[in-house]
């Protein structure tokens, strides 16, 4: 289930947005909940109401910034069912990770991920390019996504 | 080719030019393996925003209130539900929610694995830690976590707030919203006499009229399980809902009111935009749009459009700058000794069952009568105060709601009497007064507060005097009456 917020999350400009559109996506699926047929996949179906928000949110906010298709959307949702199973141990290798990033990341995390500033905003701030900010973000994702490679795997053998 | 991980990055910041979107497309489309290193992108990138923004609003609300930690205890044992023995699937969990929500009691929830060996039904306590704790988390709240929001804070982020009230009583005053008090998802709330306008996060402006049970969902959602509401939504905030128990109000941009008279009987009007309705009975029905001063009906059977729609101007639209004082006149209010009142008449005497009205009379006072003033004086009988019989004397005045609405009234009295007050009646309906010593009555103005029972147009008050014996009959009272203004319906 993680992977509705992930899923929305990835297609929605602000977090806060994202979230608004999140707790209308919870307050649907217990509006609708007697409709829901259990035989067929709880994810599923949630993530169908999720993606008609977006669709509807879309819509309405239109900010001309292309976003992937539908198709490229719905192998992202298939995948995101499978990387939902392991999800509790990525946010404990993730919550250990954020740990040791230095005091200039974890400041320029804070801009994006706690003020929720674009890349553009967080250069206007910094002084900087948007272009810096782009690949230093991408540069400190990559290494979280290393550490938490290296968390899992070592979880894994101790196992 | 460019890296695709930092085309992926691009992407989570929405900072892709177009043809670089289509290029992260067309490689993700590529390969399942593609798909999944984007997935597992995107799952980080999600719970980032968990973790930091978490982290920051934990020690915000630890500085704030630590009790409301209560249902975070239950909400973080909802992530690390291990060790329960077999596990729940989600739309178990989410039964689950949904039907203790309900009950307002958590339900005892059968575990689908490893059945225990006593026929006992199992609870898992680290699920439902406590009964307050579930009524405390939402079943919208709690199905957030089920979403994969590791973190209570985002269920409990404000939706809307409360941004004006008139007269407002609230049930369960613990629940009772305070004035711009951020107010969480799930909130939900009793209103037992007057006018609430709550503002929503999304800009969506709803006024509650009493009585009401509401419950806010999300930004763009309230639920209105009995009561009358009027939603004008703005462009920002389209799609906002009203759920009743007889279906829902899909606003399309407009001004709509909602009266839920009971489960199966909800009407709505529009008042200006469109629309979208849908009965609860048929759901896969085509939804019916109405359009600016059109009514329906929503029952079990579904929506139908309403021949006759009623009088929009049943329906508060907004509680701003309209509460306004209704003309009432005091006894003898700037006369002298021996006017006739025009707006105070005598209607009943004892004694003579076929007595006429006749106009009461601004007269003297006894020097231990409390003082006359600018909005209030003594009148009687006579103009000079003579003794009359004992008995009840009714002393009655009127007063014009014409463009005011009646339920929102109310009026202030401050009474004083010789020998003492009987009764007061309002629209002929006994209205309640404190108990008042007798004797000491003229010495002092005795507040009395009304605010029910008032009616369209001409209201009738009457106040009935007792003369205990052969004795000197007067009374003294000052009225201040505030109601809400009828908007004018455009």
């Amino acid at each position: 289930m993680p992977a509705v917020s992930a899923f929305v999350r990835a297609r929605t400009n602000r977090f806060h947005d994202a979230e608004d559109l999140l707790q209308e996506v919870a307050s649907d699926v217990v509006a609708q909940f007697e409709q829901y047929d259990p035989t067929r996949s709880f994810t599923d179906w949630a993530l169908g109401i999720a993606r008609n928000k977006l669709k509807l949110h879309y819509r309405q906010t239109a900010t001309g910034k292309r976003v992937m298709g539908n198709l490229a959307m719905s192998k992202i949702a298939e995948a995101m069912g499978e990387v939902s199973e392991d999800s509790s141990e990525i946010a404990e290798a993730l919550g250990r990770c954020l740990k040791t990033v230095d005091s200039r990341s974890r400041e320029l995390l804070n801009l994006r991920y706690v003020n929720d500033l674009s890349c553009s905003e967080i250069a206007a701030h910094k002084s900087a390019t948007t272009n810096a900010v782009r690949v230093a973000l991408h540069r400190l994702r990559s290494t979280l996504h290393r550490c938490i490679e290296e968390r899992l795997i070592a979880q894994q053998g101790m196992a | 080719m460019s890296d695709p991980l930092e085309l992926i990055s691009g992407y989570l910041d929405h900072d892709l030019s177009d043809a670089e979107v289509a290029e992260l497309e067309a490689w993700v489309l590529a390969d399942p393996e593609h798909a999944a290193i984007f997935a597992r992108r995107a799952t980080v990138h999600s719970q980032i925003r968990d973790a930091l923004a978490g982290e920051i609003s934990l020690q915000l609300s630890q500085l704030r209130s630590p009790e409301l930690f209560e249902p975070i205890g239950g909400a973080n044992d909802f992530e690390t539900q291990d060790d329960v023995p077999g596990s729940m699937s989600d739309a178990m969990i989410m039964r689950a929610l949904v039907e203790s929500d309900a009950t307002e009691e958590p339900a005892p929830i059968q575990l689908p694995h490893n059945p225990p060996f006593d026929e006992q039904p199992v609870v898992p306590r680290r699920l439902f830690p406590r009964a307050r704790t579930i009524r405390m988390v939402s079943a919208a709240a709690a199905i957030l976590l089920c979403l994969g929001l590791a973190f209570w804070w985002i269920s409990s982020r404000p939706i809307a707030s409360l941004t004006a009230s008139v007269g407002s009583v609230w049930e369960q005053t613990e629940k009772a919203p305070a004035k711009g008090e951020p107010l969480s998802p799930g909130r939900s709330m009793h209103l037992a006499r007057g006018f609430a306008e709550f503002t929503y996060a999304s800009g969506a402006k709803v006024v509650v009229e009493a009585p009401a049970t509401i419950v806010l969902n999300s930004s763009r959602r309230i639920t209105l399980l009995r009561g009358r509401l009027t939603a004008l939504v703005p462009a920002a905030a389209h799609g906002f809902t009203v759920s009743t128990p007889a279906g829902e109000i899909v606003d399309l941009g407009t001004e709509f009111g909602v009266n839920v008279i009971s489960d199966s009987v909800v009407e709505t009007h529009v008042f200006q935009g469109r629309i979208q309705v849908q009965g609860k009975g048929n759901f896969s029905a085509t939804p019916l749009i109405l359009t600016a001063g059109q009514e329906a009906d929503l029952a079990d059977s579904g929506a139908s459009l309403e021949p006759a729609p009623a009088n929009p101007q049943h329906y508060v639209r907004d509680i701003h700058q309209v509460v306004m004082k209704f003309p009432t006149h005091g006894t003898a209010e700037g006369l002298n000794q021996g006017d006739l009142d025009p707006h105070w008449q005598i209607t009943s005497v004892p004694t003579d069952p076929f007595w006429e009205p006749i106009h009461a009379f601004a007269s003297d006072r006894l020097g231990i009568y409390i003082p006359n003033d600018a909005r209030a004086a003594w009148i009687s009988t006579e103009g000079q105060l003579v003794d009359v019989d004992a008995g009840l004397y009714t002393f009655k005045t009127t007063f014009d709601l014409s463009g005011f609405h009646p339920s929102s009234a109310r009026l202030h009295l401050s009474v004083s009497a010789d020998d003492n007050i009987a009764e007061i009646r309002l629209n002929g309906t006994a209205v309640s007064i404190p108990t008042l010593t007798h004797g000491q009555l003229y010495r002092m103005m005795h507040p009395v507060e009304i605010d029910s029972g008032f009616v369209p147009g001409v209201n009738q008050l009457e106040i009935v005097v007792n003369n205990a014996t052969f004795s000197k009959v007067a009374l003294k009272a000052e009225l201040d009456g505030t109601a809400l203004r009828e908007v004018d319906s455009q």
